[in-house]
């Protein structure tokens, strides 16, 4: 059972507050989604969580994050990566390299200085890459990948990292809308939920809905609104947090969010 | 790797054998393994310093260039780029024009390195001690550059004619003054030994900042190792031999194209391939057109651009 929980947290960015006095906690079998307007802070948040340090952020000296109850503070940064991954945007590609070797970089917290990537890490990363459709691509150069195909091999390194907290910052961006559902099919079967944590940044609050138990409202003026997903997420909240008029309606026994 | 270590100890052996006057490699042999003198003993014993040096200053040099292309993080860097050549070139050439003796020279040159490197250092970093950027510090060295380029244009026109030469000869990268590179020998040797320690981390550096981060490395501190390693091989090569361009941005690029991509081959791979490139270079650059010498810097050019493009077409084939 492992958890990530944060108390008190309070972010600025040049006098900007993007969350104010933020408590939540993340637990192994929820999936948490982040819904928020753009600039709201919900990359920065997700980056604080992960340990990335940025010079323009500032974070309260009350504010207690916890992986596991050990103030991230105190926990070094290899053995962090190894309990806590996350998804980035993006990553950079000027130096070239094929797909198997990009993913299989998400072993390194598990690997001494002149250890190379063993045979369990390379099969179980090959296993990753046919699961999200890259398997005939390990030889590629990453250069030549489409951006849902950077995205998937994203996901894959983060796998490979294999941690027990999985933070992602939409995961879902670049994939056509079979391979949404097939990227967060796999993140939430009951199976994989319950090995991990996970909380994910996401626009689509359709999707949100579907995939995520618990939900994090991140509003422009700092404030925070988090519990279960069928809570919170109402159109009048929706309306709210996105400053846009947003309504409910109900399709084949669905309920969906639209804009008017 | 095998092959490399093959083409070091060729380029080694034939800048023995090579040369104004000729030399057979049983005479090198003997001459090697016997203490006596003879002015053939006196040629092996000259060019195999000057070769030496050759391997020791282009090692320096391609290792440089392939941490600084990890720390700028941009395939265009070279070890040149902070402007810690241009900090020598004007210590050295002030001491040109006032004539100190070699050795003097040297040391002037050393010094002029590592005041461009502490410069850079310090204006990097900004008012507010906080982390440079590798943009940051890519534009502080490239505006450094500039101005030690003008300080070099400066100290040019003002110098008396027969100077220039020597100072033209010293700017293009030179071997001809070399004596045995103990010490250089000895930095390459640790800073390859140091570079290898941090190589895994280097593999995830390269993907970005923030996901290194993720993955568990203190970035902050790797950056400072990698600026003070790269820079301290740049300052002594070029100590050693003038600024011989090429083989920093060059070398880096022909071991990855060659598909060699894991730092912790990378690295040594560079260093013997620089070593290799710029002996063979020396050799040429003497014997060419022998007995007039020209600067080596203008066979390392002439050798790795059309090596170069050859191997950027054909990568760009198989894709």
């Amino acid at each position: 059972m492992s958890c990530l929980s944060v108390n008190n947290l309070t972010l600025k960015i040049a006098e900007r507050t993007l969350c104010q006095s933020l408590s939540f906690e993340i637990q192994t079998g929820q999936c948490w989604g982040i819904l928020g307007k753009n600039g709201a802070g919900k990359t920065t948040l997700l980056h604080t969580l992960a340990g990335i340090q940025s010079s323009s952020t500032v974070v309260n000296p009350q504010a207690s994050i916890k992986l596991n109850n050990i103030p991230t503070r105190q926990i070094k940064s290899q053995a962090r990566a190894q309990q806590l991954g996350i998804l980035l945007q993006d990553f950079q590609d000027i130096f070239p390299s094929t797909v198997l070797d990009t993913a299989l970089i998400g072993c390194h917290p598990h690997l001494k200085a002149w250890q190379w990537p063993s045979y369990d890490d390379i099969s179980l990363v090959k296993k990753l890459l046919n699961q999200m459709g890259l398997g005939n691509y390990e030889q590629r150069n990453i250069a030549s990948l489409s951006g849902g195909e950077r995205r998937r091999l994203g996901l894959v390194t983060l796998l490979a990292q294999q941690t027990d907290i999985l933070l992602l910052d939409e995961p879902v961006n670049h994939l056509d809308i079979a391979h949404q559902h097939q990227l967060l099919n796999y993140l939430t079967t009951p199976l994989f939920k319950q090995q991990h944590a996970i909380a994910m940044v996401m626009h689509d609050i359709n999707l949100a809905k579907q995939y995520c138990d618990h939900i994090l409202l991140i509003y422009d003026d700092g404030l925070t609104r988090t519990g279960k997903a069928k809570e919170i997420l109402t159109a009048e909240n929706l309306t709210e947090v996105y400053g846009y008029p947003i309504t409910e309606l109900t399709v084949d026994k669905q309920s969906v969010f639209v804009a008017k | 790797m095998g092959m490399l270590v093959i083409a070091t100890l060729t380029s080694l052996v034939t800048a023995l054998l090579v040369g104004s006057s000729s030399v057979s490699f049983s005479d090198v042999l003997h001459n090697i393994f016997n203490s006596q003198t003879s002015t053939q003993q006196l040629i092996v014993q000259l060019r195999l310093e000057r070769a030496l040096a050759a391997f020791v200053t282009g090692g320096l040099l391609a290792l440089a260039g392939a941490l600084m292309q990890v720390l700028i993080r941009n395939p265009l860097a070279d070890p040149y780029i902070l402007g810690i050549s241009g900090g020598a070139s004007v210590a050295a050439l002030l001491a040109i024009m006032v004539g100190l003796p070699l050795i003097a020279l040297t040391a002037s040159a050393f010094a002029g390195a590592l005041f461009a490197m502490l410069l850079v250092f310090l204006l990097s970093r900004g008012l507010k001690n906080s982390h440079w950027n590798p943009t940051r510090l890519l534009l502080t060295g490239i505006i450094l550059a500039a101005g030690w380029g003008a300080i070099i244009s400066f100290i040019l026109t003002f110098s008396p004619s027969n100077r220039v030469h020597s100072m033209l000869f010293w700017l293009m990268g030179d071997l001809s003054y070399s004596h045995l590179p103990t010490l250089g020998f000895i930095i390459l040797l640790v800073g390859l030994l140091l570079s290898l320690l941090l190589a895994r981390s280097l593999n995830v550096l390269i993907r970005g900042e923030q996901f290194a981060q993720s993955l568990g490395i203190a970035t902050h501190q790797l950056q400072w190792k990698l600026l003070v390693l790269a820079s301290l091989c740049t300052a002594t090569a070029v100590t050693q031999a003038g600024s011989i361009g090429f083989i920093g941005l060059v070398v880096p690029h022909l071991i990855r194209l060659a598909g060699i991509q894991d730092h912790r081959v990378l690295l040594p791979a560079s260093v013997l391939c620089g070593g290799t490139l710029l002996t063979f270079a020396d050799t040429l650059s003497r014997s060419l057109f022998s007995p007039i010498q020209i600067p080596v810097g203008i066979v390392t050019a002439l050798i790795g651009i059309p090596l170069f493009l050859y191997l950027l077409h054909r990568s760009e084939a198989h894709r």
